[in-house]
């Protein structure tokens, strides 16, 4: 197996290695959309009194999966836009989701109506696993490497190694093939103690994947282990939060109303793992934690999250961390002859090179100012694909959409490191992504027009 | 510096477009990118990015050649500073002006540029052809092309090439002896007219008579040659850090020395009355900055690793070649430029390599 390259950012605000639960807040928000769903359909009406894990709206977009209700209370409608509010709230018993107290058909049928679905992802895309396709392979990744993305692996495995394992038992006979366990080379004892428990497990097989980014990514590993996407199977990918939700739901019976969230990031000054009701105001969840100083709050890591605005004031059902940047206050006098030893750089051409590794408080500054790609090569040194950023850069600039699909550019991750690294400051990632949807559109619908052509 | 910021706040709109001075709008960017860093920020994710900028990327260029621009001044004078700043101001009048005409920001690129071109022109060069080298260099070795990152030749090496064929007298009898022991010519002001030491021998004409210079000389760099070409230790100190932060790439500089070693070891094997020892190929005429500093330059030079390899070996036997077997007398100038001109046939072999390789692996 090979996996190339990668790289970690250090980022100051890693929050603590423990779990802790605020207080219930007065009302929940729960967004009707997040990265990959969109609970389009409402089941319920303003006013109405829901329970514990009642449906309130359903996803018809993605194989109807349900948004639940965290707790008992009144639903409020039109009050947020795009979100559902819930107040008058009271912890009350969960009601499951489906006919009768216990859910009854498939595991998969129970995984949907628990709420577990949404911690699944396919490994070969972005999107939501199709519960009708037989599952060809599982990749369990147990570490979260982008900086504060989402509560780090060994937090959650500590607090349940066992409940970890028997999600693992369950998630093995969903799957056909065999369930490859990423896991960190590492001699901690946790790492230690996790591999043995897997080498009793019959069908799993342990993949050690070095502690870089974005080397935990289903894409990379499933590339990395030569599993083939096709039509008829798919290959699901998931992190210790999966394995423990498919734990929660098939052992426990119990519906997924909960989130760990990680809160950290430069400008976090309490940085903490919360577990928390979905809908858990995000305003409530910073208050307190983070500085006075502008910040930018991020749903997400630095690398891959998206800037939470106006729009999205509650924990989705597929947030898993904030990040909180601090906006840059002032300006540098002469940079470009600072020594830099207070910034770390991928490249030597700082002096930085010569301390250890530090958590560096990065704010969402440029730092640089747009230039034309000058080929120096640290894009394609970084990228975990192994393709060429700064050459589909300049065919891209030249619209040259067909070379660009030989390059592979489809076989970007969408890791970010391109665009983190690029000393022009350019956004590769935004143009491999524009390019692949323009190939996407233009060369293979215009294929597709043609061979009907030729069938009619 | 509070002051310096509030000033640049205050005259923007000035140089914002409906300014009244907004089509010097480079000028003013440029003079506020040199004393504050870039005010943007992220728009979306990557919302954090390296510190590496390319103001930074030209800086390290500059400093890994203050060795050699030092040793220049210790031994050829005074002159060298002035031949600086007329680089700078010539080249830098074509900068802005392509700045102002493309309504772009003035990009970095030219810094060195102008630092590298009176380093390797001989130090008698008289200012004005400097000054039409670094302009011609300037203006077709770049801005023709589209500027900084579009260019297809070294616009240092296109501006002495140019010289070298246009001005062919000041630029083959301009070589004066280096000064000596203490002091150098620290204090001299050295041109044709008053230095009495007037000498075209640098060590690879007298190589072409069968006469192969001290080594030791040559390292140090008391010989005569382009300004900034004759201290090969100075430049090896420079390229060497310039390797080691990254900027300069060691494969095309190993190529190029590696490749240059050996074909004139296996010449000189032949025939050592005629052609020169390899120790004194690497340290003689300009092969070291060369390799260092111009071979290197990321634009101009092929994209993929493998492309570097194959990059620095035909220029490192292209430098054999012409300086053993042609009229002229030092090779690495026309070498550069032509493995200049190979590197995107180069890259093309190497990026249909990867490309087969990628599909492969699908």
């Amino acid at each position: 197996m090979k996996l190339r390259s990668g790289y970690n950012i250090r980022l100051a605000g890693r929050p603590a290695g423990r779990i802790s639960v605020p207080d219930q807040p007065d009302i929940l928000l729960l967004p009707q959309r997040s990265r990959r769903l969109q609970f389009n359909k409402l089941l319920v009406k303003s006013g109405q009194s829901v329970r514990c894990g009642q449906v309130l709206a359903i996803a018809t977009g993605q194989f109807d999966l349900p948004l639940l209700a965290p707790l008992d209370g009144i639903v409020r409608l039109r009050v947020h836009r795009g979100h559902i509010q819930l107040e008058s709230l009271r912890r009350g018993e969960p009601r499951v989701a489906s006919a009768g107290d216990a859910p009854t058909g498939t595991h998969k049928q129970a995984l949907i109506d628990l709420g577990a679905w949404s911690y699944l992802y396919d490994a070969h895309g972005d999107g939501v696993p199709d519960p009708a396709r037989p599952v060809a392979a599982a990749i369990v990744a147990t570490t979260q490497l982008e900086p504060f993305a989402g509560p780090r692996g060994d937090v959650l495995l500590s607090d349940s190694l066992n409940a970890f394992l028997r999600g693992l038992d369950c998630l093995v006979s969903l799957v056909d093939g065999v369930t490859y366990v990423a896991v960190p080379r590492s001699r901690n004892s946790l790492a230690v103690q996790l591999r043995q428990s897997l080498s009793e497990m019959p069908r799993i097989q342990v993949v050690d994947i070095p502690l870089r980014y974005p080397l935990d990514h289903f894409n990379v590993l499933a590339l990395a282990l030569g599993l083939k996407s096709s039509r008829e199977q798919t290959v699901w990918g998931l992190q210790t939060e999966g394995v423990l939700a498919i734990d929660q739901a098939l052992n426990g019976r119990q519906p997924l109303l909960d989130r760990v969230v990680a809160v950290g990031g430069s400008a976090v000054s309490e940085p903490v793992h919360l577990r928390v009701p979905v809908g858990y105001p995000i305003q409530s969840l910073l208050a307190g934690r983070v500085t006075q100083a502008p910040h930018r709050v991020i749903n997400g890591g630095v690398l891959n999250g998206q800037t939470v605005d106006e729009h999205q004031l509650g924990v989705g059902v597929e947030s898993t961390g904030f990040t909180v940047l601090l906006e840059p206050t002032r300006r540098e006098l002469w940079g470009f002859v600072r020594t830099g030893l207070d910034r770390i750089s991928y490249s030597n051409c700082f002096m930085s090179l010569f301390r250890p590794k530090y958590p560096e408080p990065l704010t969402t500054a440029l730092r640089g100012e747009h230039r034309p790609c000058i080929g120096c090569g640290f894009c394609e040194e970084l990228c975990p694909a192994g393709i060429m950023p700064h050459w589909i850069h300049k065919l891209a600039y030249r619209d040259a959409l067909e070379e660009i699909d030989r390059c592979a550019a489809h076989k970007c991750v969408g890791c970010g490191l391109c665009s983190y690294v690029c000393p022009s400051k350019l956004d590769l990632r935004r143009e491999i992504r524009d390019a692949n949807e323009a190939i996407r559109r233009d060369l293979h619908t215009a294929e597709a027009t043609e061979t009907e052509e030729v069938v009619g | 510096m509070k002051l310096l910021e509030k000033l640049f706040d205050r005259t923007r709109p000035q140089f914002e477009p409906g300014g009244r001075w907004h089509l010097l709008r480079p000028l003013a960017q440029g003079t506020e990118a040199f004393f504050f860093g870039s005010n943007e920020t992220t728009h979306a994710a990557p919302h954090a990015r390296d510190p590496l900028d390319s103001k930074r990327f030209m800086m390290m260029v500059i400093i890994a050649l203050f060795p050699a621009f030092l040793a220049s001044v210790y031994f050829f004078g005074l002159r060298i500073i002035v031949m600086m700043a007329v680089s700078y101001i010539a080249g830098g009048i074509v900068e802005v002006a392509f700045a102002i005409l493309r309504k772009k920001d003035i990009h970095e690129g030219f810094f060195v540029t102008g630092f590298l071109f009176p380093l390797v022109v001989p130090p008698t060069t008289p200012l004005w052809v400097v000054a039409v080298g670094v302009v011609f260099g300037v203006l077709v070795g770049k801005e023709v092309f589209g500027g900084t990152g579009r260019n297809l030749f070294n616009p240092v090496l296109v501006g002495r090439a140019f010289l070298a064929v246009a001005y062919p007298r000041p630029l083959a009898s301009g070589y004066v002896i280096p000064g000596q022991w203490p002091w150098g010519r620290l204090t001299e002001y050295a041109t044709l007219a008053n230095t009495d030491a007037i000498s075209g021998a640098t060590p690879l004409s007298l190589g072409k008579q069968g006469q192969f210079g001290d080594l030791m000389e040559m390292l140090v760099g008391s010989i005569s040659g382009s300004a900034g070409e004759t201290s090969a230790l100075a430049i090896l100190i420079g390229g060497v850090f310039l390797c080691m932060v990254r900027v300069a790439n060691y494969r095309t500089v190993a190529g190029i020395l590696g490749t240059v070693f050996v074909f004139s070891a296996i010449l000189h094997q032949a025939d050592p009355s005629r052609f020169g020892p390899p120790l004194w190929h690497l340290l003689a005429g300009g092969l070291f900055l060369g390799a260092f500093f111009m071979a290197t330059d990321p634009v101009t030079s092929p994209a993929t690793n493998g492309g570097k390899w194959v990059y620095g070996i035909l220029i490192g036997a292209l430098v054999v070649l012409i300086r053993n077997f042609s009229g002229w007398v030092e090779g690495v100038m026309f070498a550069i430029l032509l493995g200049n001109l190979a590197s995107p046939l180069i890259d093309e072999v190497f990026i249909g390599l990867r490309m087969r390789r990628l599909q492969r692996e699908q």
